[in-house]
């Protein structure tokens, strides 16, 4: 089981060792195709781009924000390895989130037309968020003693899983001799959806008595789940491949995006992603848990000391059995709801230090559980020829210092390979990262030819 | 400059294929276990008891309000000490009278055949015989047979009337008759039973005595031409049997009509080893409940209080010794008598109360009579009821110290504890008695063996609260006990068989002679927790 563990978190990090999707990499990896999708303004260097499909663009994600394995399990002299619950501790926030995240490019093209750059898209993007408290964990480990005349709170606890295809219509265009400004219209089409709306969930140890109280509230919705959970479920699972194009859930959303060449050395730049919403209509089912306050106290033992009939305690917990049953409404209800798609806010800026290296810095900012998590990211880019692109770029990230990100972009004649990770560290050190991203893809590129080669051919033709 | 900017684009381009390659396996490894020591805080019970819960436990009539207006309690033990009943007094007695008639009386000669006739009437007095004195004036009859009995040897025909003149059943006097038609067999016998239901019967004979009443007969004789040999006899027999009254009227004598020795259970001292309870005035109600129409005197003696497990006997001093008994006048009447015995009639009846006496003994006596005056007409009724009532009355105003008590009680713990470690009980006590208790509890095995004491020290689990100047409770007051039990004591309770509870308790600041008072809404609240702290691995 131990070894199972391990090797399931070790997987999880290898495998997922593929972004936490805040594409600070792609974003500095300006003049490739896929990196209009951290700034519909970026124009690629391409002419003329389509992706193979299956092996194009792929951008994996995993990152859990309290602790790494490494903080989980400390290794002991004799190399044998324990759990670290002190190091544990003291790593839990209020609310922790392990989360994966997946996009992937069904298919895409893009192709430059005089001064504008029209590209579409059509992208699977997957999200799972764990939000799990640190009180869960104190509570399971050292017991409600521990939380006398406090407030264990489990509030925010919940799972949120949302998967969606985007079919995206992008447009960049040159402005001038300074400015680039960039659009994307994303036609959304839902496929499955599990949200936590909202938890509340706290126990209460009264420091004289013990006595506990308990309060919650929870609202959950749902969207094509039950194939997953109910097996007497009369869904399809065939509904599922046709939400990914019926737009049974529809959404629309805009990316925007812009640079700005402020001189010959500094060029500013913006994006605004995934401004937009899915309404969720389909099998949908919410369920909620009103909000409830349940104090126990102890058995009544006036029953033993007075009445001969004594206290039936099986009685008792029938009734509090009863008690929850009517707070949750176990059948749900049908009601459409409404998910965002996840905003993110990218401002950088790089400077030119030689035709083919700059430095650059960007700061980020996405809404995650309904607050701006900032993050800053200090790149340096190198085109080291024209058929190679790198980027390395050092990212500060909600708390996390560790995060060493480099991308790759390589190009052999119209193929065009790129792998990029925001933390490599995570490769290195995997039980060390707390996240890890990869992103990586197979696409044709097709080049405008440089001015030398334009100069070499009309030689040859004279 | 350009040679800084390719040398960073070296060092980036090698950073990049560096770190894309450098991934460190993960070797095997095992995992050692990892201690897991949760500590749980779980509420385990809780409990308010009123003063009828904490002193009326058995019965709440143990406990009375003795002022409505501020609830002021008191502990109330009675017991009905003596009674008696109206059969006791007066059993009707036996009545059994023959009345013969001679020859010469009804003026018949010898003869050898006799056809004529004779006839002769007599009044004859019948007497009652009672016991102990008892003169009865009159009686109704609730139930009960006369039997008349006729026994005759002369050989001719009778009529013999009976008429009992002071016997009357609603109307006229009881009249019976026999008639005999001689059959050819001596002697002749006939038999008439008389039903007494309801029958008014006077004893006085027109007001000149008592226990005598009378019947007048009638004697006729026809010849049947049988001789008459001059010996024959005639003779009438009457007897009551199994008589009951409604009531009875006449002089019932000076006679002891009631004697016990008894004693109150003091339900509040059953279980108390030792101590010391100073009340400020306790006092002895005797409630006489009376419908015999006669003046009675109860005697009191060998008042005393007992406590069994000293064998302290506390004899109360200089109380009055006689209670004069009212008594109904008229028939179906009852008198009560309340009579007290309380610090202004005795000398000591606090005090005596002190060393938490299990009972409060008494012999009593009662006479009919006393002063035997027969001046005063006596009745019964056949429901009259004598019942003497004892009632100890312990207003709970007073002090009490070293008031301890024990039980021992099984008990049995089977339970699986290889994951825990400890335990901490919590006994929360809010109490709103102005009551001390101090406790400690030994755990035994199944020889009596001492396992071990719960507490280091008896331990006071339930502080008193606090008491005005009147001595009635201010403020309450709150106290936490925590009970540890250490891994090796609670390997020990799979052995325990028994628990010793011990308990002693006293009154708010008894020590500076502080009086206290208890009321009706007094309580002590009790809650029960404990925190277990785990023992796992994992």
């Amino acid at each position: 089981m131990k070894r199972l563990l391990i090797t399931l978190f070790a997987s999880v990090g290898l495998i997922f060792s593929l972004g936490a999707q805040k594409d600070f990499a792609l974003y500095n990896l300006q003049g490739t195709p896929q990196a209009v999708y951290a700034n519909p303004a970026f124009v690629p260097k391409t002419k003329i781009y389509v992706s193979i499909p299956g092996l194009s663009f792929t951008n994996l994600g995993v990152s859990n924000s309290a602790f790494s394995f490494n903080d989980l399990v400390t290794q002991r002299p004799d190399d044998s390895l324990e759990w670290n619950t002190t190091s544990l501790f003291s790593k839990l926030k209020d609310l922790n989130v392990f989360s994966l995240n997946m996009q992937n490019e069904i298919f895409g093209f893009g192709f430059k037309l005089h001064e504008s750059y029209f590209n579409f898209s059509m992208m699977h993007q997957t999200k799972f968020d764990l939000l799990y408290p640190g009180d869960l964990f104190k509570l399971a480990f050292k017991g409600n003693a521990e939380f006398l005349g406090q407030r264990a709170s489990m509030n925010g606890i919940g799972v949120n899983l949302s998967s969606y295809m985007t079919y995206n219509f992008g447009f960049a265009r040159r402005l001038g001799d300074t400015f680039h400004v960039g659009g994307r219209l994303k036609i959304a089409s839902g496929i499955a959806n599990f949200r936590t709306k909202k938890t509340v969930l706290g126990l209460y140890t009264d420091p004289v008595t013990y006595a506990l109280t308990v309060d919650g509230g929870m609202q959950v919705n749902s969207s094509n789940i039950a194939v997953f959970t109910d097996s007497t479920s009369n869904a399809d699972p065939s509904i599922l491949q046709k939400s990914a194009y019926n737009f049974a859930n529809k959404g629309v959303g805009l990316d925007l995006g812009g640079t700005f060449q402020m001189n010959e050395k500094v060029v500013l730049s913006a994006s605004a992603l995934n401004l937009g919403t899915i309404s969720w209509t389909q099998n949908t089912r919410s369920y909620e848990v009103k909000d409830f306050n349940f104090s126990f106290d102890g058995v009544d033992l006036n029953g033993y000391f007075v009445d001969s009939s004594g206290t039936d305690v099986s009685q008792m917990a029938d009734d509090f059995i009863d008690t929850l049953t009517q707070l949750f409404n176990e059948e749900g209800v049908e009601e459409s709801y409404v998910t965002g798609m996840g905003s993110r806010f990218y401002v950088g800026a790089t400077y030119e230090l030689t035709p083919s290296f700059n430095v650059g810095a960007t700061v980020f900012s996405e809404v995650l559980n309904r607050q701006f998590v900032p993050g800053l990211t200090i790149a340096a880019n190198a085109r080291v020829k024209d058929w190679l692109f790198a980027t390395v770029n050092y990212t500060m990230y909600n708390g996390s210092f560790a995060n060493l990100g480099v991308g790759l972009s390589l190009r052999g004649g119209p193929i065009q390979f790129f792998i990029m990770s925001d933390n490599v560290l995570a490769f290195v050190n995997p039980y060390g990262a707390k996240s890890a991203h990869l992103c990586t893809g197979l696409a044709i590129a097709i080049s405008e030819k440089s001015k030398k080669e334009k100069k070499k051919s009309k030689d040859v033709i004279e | 400059m350009r040679r800084l900017t390719a040398t960073g684009t070296k060092i980036t381009l090698v950073l990049a294929l560096l770190t894309m390659v450098a991934c460190k396996k993960f070797e095997d490894a095992h995992f050692a276990k990892t201690a897991w020591n949760p500590n749980l805080a779980i509420p385990i019970g809780h409990a308010k008891f009123g003063v009828y819960d904490v002193l009326a436990q058995i019965d709440s009539n143990d406990l009375i309000i003795i002022d409505p207006q501020t609830g002021e309690i008191a502990l109330v033990y009675n017991s009905e000490i003596a009674s008696f009943s109206s059969t006791s007094i007066v059993d009707f007695g036996t009545v059994s009278e023959t009345i013969e008639v001679s020859l010469a009386d009804l003026n018949i000669p010898a003869s050898g055949s006799f056809n004529g006739s004779g006839n002769t009437f007599r009044t004859e007095p019948i007497t009652v015989n009672m016991p102990n004195g008892v003169e009865l004036d009159s009686v109704f009859f609730k139930a009960g047979t006369m039997n008349l009995h006729l026994e005759s040897e002369l050989r001719h025909d009778l009529d013999v009337t009976m008429t009992f003149t002071d016997m009357k059943k609603g109307g006229p006097p009881i009249t019976r008759t026999f008639s005999k038609q001689f059959n050819g067999t001596v002697p002749q016998t006939e038999d008439i039973a008389v039903d007494l239901a309801d029958v008014h019967a006077d004893f006085t004979r027109g007001g000149i005595t008592v226990n005598e009443t009378q019947v007048d007969v009638v004697v006729k004789v026809t010849g049947t031409g049988e001789p008459i040999n001059g010996d024959e006899k005639l003779s009438m027999t009457m007897s009551i049997a199994d008589a009951e009254y409604h009531y009875v009227k006449g002089y019932f004598g000076q006679q002891t009509v009631g004697q016990s020795i008894d004693s109150v259970l003091l339900r509040v001292f059953q279980n108390a080893a030792d101590g010391t309870f100073e009340l400020r005035n306790p006092y002895v109600n005797f409630f006489i409940e009376n419908s015999f129409g006669f003046p009675i005197q109860i005697n009191l003696g060998n008042l005393k209080t007992i406590n069994v497990n000293t064998g302290v006997e506390n004899s109360l001093l200089n109380y009055p010794t006689t209670i004069d008994v009212n008594y109904p006048t008229q028939l179906g009447q009852v008198a009560n008598t309340t009579f007290q015995l309380n610090s202004d009639n005795t000398d000591n009846l606090s005090s005596i109360i002190s060393p938490t006496p299990k009972y409060f003994h008494y012999e009593v006596g009662a006479t009919s009579n006393p002063a035997n005056d027969k001046g005063i007409d006596n009745f019964i009724e056949d429901d009259s009821r004598f019942v003497l009532t004892a009632e100890v009355d312990m207003p709970l105003d007073g002090l009490a110290y070293g008031f301890s008590i024990s039980d021992t009680l099984d008990f049995s713990f089977d339970q699986e504890t290889d994951l825990i470690d400890n335990v901490t009980f919590r006994i929360i006590v809010d109490n709103g008695f102005p009551v001390r208790v101090g406790t400690q509890l030994m755990v035994l095995d199944e020889n009596m063996n001492k396992l071990f004491d719960v507490f280091l020290n008896p331990e006071d689990i339930v502080e008193p609260a606090k008491v005005d100047v009147n001595g009635k409770v201010s403020q309450r007051v709150q106290k936490i006990t925590d009970i540890p039990l250490s891994r090796e004591q609670i390997d020990k309770l799979s052995k325990a068989k028994k628990v010793v509870v011990y308990g002693e308790a006293s009154t708010t600041d008894f020590q500076n002679g502080t009086m206290v008072k208890f009321y009706d809404y007094y309580d002590i609240g009790i809650k029960l927790a404990m925190q277990v702290q785990g023992s796992s691995q994992f």
